[in-house]
């Protein structure tokens, strides 16, 4: 097994591992969260921003079964939220070559598109589907938040986790 | 070269996209399949869950502890306001206390001259609360009992107080419990003094709204609200919670329980409730058990 691949497979079980914590975290029973404002959905944020740097590290199986697992746990629809993720990071890892040179503001610019057009799908999609309706306001919001924490996501894993557009594969 | 392996999985080879469409057209009919069959996806739903969360327990709960004492050094600042407002609240609590203890000999009493033999099945299984649905989009809580302590789905679940919602969907170690404030909530119920019947219909806010009732203007604020037993999935008589008037005019239920910090929650036995099984037993007597008509 070369360093290459090593890194790879590391870098997907950090994946996982932190997705894990931050479904864990978000589902603790803590007082006053039966009313509160929704936390950014991390998972999305940390799936575009990888994709964007390294669209070939998370494949799409990885991505649907992680979040496949978190829609079961949070109770939400199963495998909808999955599928608008998955395709949000397809759109992505396509644009991948037109992004890889440009300024992060209009990287965040389209992470920020993608999140808007996850979110504005899945409240569309309430209704010809007859889920249970929630109103458009926290979903905003979460929008919103998860938009706000990509920079964070962004600078932390480029920190933490060493993935960043640059990267030279032989200077490892 | 060190690059091409990356590539392998990826979005851009033949294998990649292949991955791709299985991954999509798996995750439309996993969805397709629960909305279609909804009662059977939800069951897998909870065995994965009933698998996932208790194994986490270890985790969770020192995390929990830690928020819970960051709250309680917060509220260190203020500790001599609160204990005012305790010895206040104490000094209600005696003469209550106190009226409580006279309507007990009352009651014991009445009941006595009436020969009434209270209805002993309503008994409880406590659990504690392990997770919740992580988000203000659906209100549901997961409580560490489940079948093997004979929990059963519909059975109504309370704090010490009040009613919390009802339980729907049971897995070997746990159950969850939808809130009154789920939009999947509708419960029914009376309002005491006038005796009025309506419906409490959840929309994901801490106080649901009242509907369906018949005459609104009997309805003061600061009335009871109970369960009425109504469709027989819930006792009779449980305490929900005081009605609340919006400043639009609408009513709403201001939940006894505390719905914001559920701990250990109740969940309340109902055997009382006959099970339907053939027309013929739609009276409620039993059927026959089986060991009396092999007997025979």
């Amino acid at each position: 097994m070369d360093r290459e691949t090593l890194w790879v497979i590391t870098r997907r079980c950090m994946f996982v591992l932190v997705c894990a914590i931050v479904v864990l975290v978000q589902t603790l029973p803590l007082p006053g969260s039966a009313e509160s404002w929704p936390d950014p959905d991390l998972i999305v944020a940390i799936a575009f921003a990888w994709t964007l740097r390294r669209p070939n590290l998370l494949p799409p199986l990885l991505v649907g079964a992680v979040v496949l697992v978190a829609d079961l746990i949070m109770m939400r629809p199963p495998g909808l939220w999955a599928l608008l993720v998955v395709l949000g990071c397809v759109y992505l890892a396509y644009r991948h070559k037109d992004l890889s040179q440009v300024m992060f503001g209009i990287d965040w610019a389209y992470a920020a598109g993608t999140i808007v057009a996850v979110h504005v799908a899945y409240y569309l999609l309430q209704f010809p589907l007859f889920l249970p309706t929630m109103g458009a306001v926290p979903l905003v919001l979460q929008a919103l938040f998860t938009i706000l924490s990509y920079p964070v996501v962004v600078f932390v894993s480029a920190r933490l986790f060493d993935i960043s557009k640059d990267r030279k594969i032989e200077d490892i | 070269m060190a690059k091409q392996h990356g590539e392998e999985d990826g979005y851009a080879s033949a294998l990649g996209r292949f991955m791709l469409a299985v991954v999509i057209l798996f995750l439309l009919a996993f969805f397709l399949l629960w909305r279609i069959d909804s009662p059977r996806v939800e069951r897998v739903r909870m065995e994965i869950i009933d698998r996932v969360i208790p194994n986490f327990e270890w985790a969770t709960a020192p995390l929990t502890a830690v928020t819970e004492l960051a709250g309680s050094f917060q509220s260190y600042a203020r500790i001599y306001e609160q204990n005012q407002e305790l010895r206040r609240e104490l000094l209600k609590m005696k003469i209550w206390e106190e009226r409580a203890r006279q309507f007990e000999q009352e009651n014991a009493r009445l009941l006595d001259l009436n020969n009434v033999r209270l209805d002993p099945q309503n008994t409880f299984v406590t659990g504690v609360v392990l997770a919740d649905s992580g988000g203000p989009f659906r209100q549901t809580v997961l409580l560490n009992v489940g079948d093997r302590d004979g929990i059963q789905d519909g059975w109504a679940v309370m704090d010490g107080l009040g009613l919390v919602g009802r339980i729907s969907g049971v897995a070997d170690r746990t159950s969850r419990v939808i809130l009154l404030g789920d939009t999947a909530s509708q419960i029914a119920v009376t309002i005491a003094p006038s005796g009025q019947r309506a419906m409490i219909l959840g929309d994901n806010s801490v106080l649901p709204p009242i509907e369906f009732l018949e005459k609104p203007d009997l309805i003061r604020a600061g009335d009871r609200v109970f369960t009425s037993g109504d469709g027989g999935v819930f006792p009779q008589g449980l305490l929900v919670g005081q009605v609340v008037q919006s400043s639009t005019g609408r009513l709403r239920v201001n939940l006894a329980a505390d719905i914001q910090r559920l701990e250990f929650l109740r969940v309340v036995r109902n055997t009382t409730v006959p099970s339907i099984e053939t027309p013929g037993t739609l009276l409620g007597t039993r059927p026959l058990a089986r060991e009396d008509v092999d007997g025979s």
